[in-house]
């Protein structure tokens, strides 16, 4: 009877067992499966999509950079706030250079994709506004990044920029902006990318992050050559 | 003759105590099952809470919330006490319940366990309530997993509390 009962115990023991080890292995496995329900765009391997991210600059510019990066990666925020503005002033403003703004939230930065989704709303108010608004979370990472109210000093940053609170709270609360940062970051994935910044010119990695004077160079070579 | 007395009394005993016996190991068993019950939902709750410790640092390519903003609720100063995220401390209390409810089980019939299952899972239970009040009416959005593990939490405190107020049975 004893040894009936003792049966019993362990098979209860094994059946919680068998729960928590199906249970984990679902979570881990449907955790890595990118992105719920049919993804809106393709995502091709080894080719850049250049219709998602945020694009500024001329469509016909010779030249197209595309960067992935996290609010939270240090070096992504040195190349937003030391090289993009130059690369702007120099190249993107005067049409040789179309540059593509795409996310990629890293795990083990999980501030990330919160502030990725709240940024990318304010596209909808204004570009402008998201351009500065981008450079501005990024600039001031040390003050926001990884702390508790991260969340109320992005909104700042916002309202600083000018951009309408409450139309960004409606767009972030609705959580407008997650699929596309999914798909930006599936495509990351889809290109090798294992690390922020990742830095493409005209479909080929250059880098991590790359120094002005190496992106200046890099560009007027390009340019010289006719854009190649 | 007293000792015919006693075997008649014996006698006329018996099948009542087994039938007393019987009884007490039904309810016995039936006890078990509840509390056993209550052991599933602590590996849920286990479950639940480790999916929001990994949606909370985003180790994964997609998460699946289909009600509300678990990214927002789970990046608020509410998803953390003293700098550790809940959703640590729920793993850590899921477990702890875990392991109590699987002594229980296999010790139905003791109710100081029970008590303990039950005090163990009601300060669970008030610091989840306090989160969801915290989703509705501080952050104004909630968190679909979190609602799930609440309602884990409420299934345990609840089943400990009633499991544990059934009075024993017999000894026999």
């Amino acid at each position: 009877m004893a040894k009936q009962k003792g049966k019993t115990d362990n098979r209860f023991t094994y059946i919680i067992g068998a729960v928590l080890v199906v249970g984990i292995g679902l979570i881990v496995l449907l955790s890595r499966l990118s992105g719920g329900g049919a993804p809106p765009v393709s995502v091709t391997e080894g080719e850049i999509n250049t219709a998602t991210g945020f694009a500024i600059g001329s469509a016909d510019a010779p030249i197209t950079i595309v960067e992935w990066s996290d609010y939270q990666c240090p070096y992504c925020a040195q190349a937003a706030t030391e090289a993009f503005p130059q690369l702007r002033e120099k190249y993107i403003d005067t049409g040789q250079v179309r540059y593509i703004a795409k996310d990629f939230p890293l795990s083990g930065h999980p501030q990330s994709n919160p502030v990725a989704e709240y940024v990318n709303c304010a596209i909808n108010q204004d570009e402008e506004m998201y351009w500065a608004l981008r450079e501005l979370v990024f600039g001031r990472q040390r003050e926001w990044s990884g702390t508790r109210n991260f969340l109320d000093r992005i909104r700042a940053y916002a309202a600083e920029v000018g951009l309408d609170g409450d139309a960004m709270e409606s767009c972030f609360r609705a959580a407008t902006m997650r699929e596309q940062i999914q798909v930006t970051r599936r495509e990351g994935l889809a290109m090798n990318i294992t690390g922020t910044p990742a830095l493409f010119v005209n479909g080929q990695q250059v880098g991590g992050y790359v120094p002005w004077e190496t992106l200046d160079a890099m560009l007027a070579e390009a340019l010289a050559d006719g854009g190649e | 003759m007293a000792a015919n007395k006693r075997t008649a009394g014996d006698a006329a005993a018996g099948p009542e105590q087994a039938a007393d016996q019987a009884s007490a190991a039904a309810a016995l068993a039936r006890r078990q099952g509840q509390i056993r019950l209550l052991a599933l939902f602590s590996a849920a709750g286990i479950l639940v809470a480790t999916y929001l410790i990994m949606l909370q640092w985003q180790l994964g390519n997609s998460f699946y919330c289909p009600i509300g903003n678990c990214v927002l609720v789970n990046n608020t100063r509410y998803a953390y006490l003293f700098g550790i995220p809940v959703s640590v401390i729920g793993l850590g209390g899921y477990i702890v319940l875990l392991v109590l409810t699987m002594l229980w089980q296999a010790q139905p019939d003791r109710r100081r366990l029970g008590l303990l299952v039950a005090l163990t899972a009601t300060p669970g239970w008030l610091f989840s309530a306090y989160l969801t009040w915290a989703e509705f009416f501080a952050i104004e959005a909630v968190c679909f997993w979190c609602l799930v593990s609440f309602a884990v939490i409420t299934a345990i405190t609840a089943g400990a509390w009633l499991i544990w107020r059934q009075p024993s049975a017999p000894q026999t």
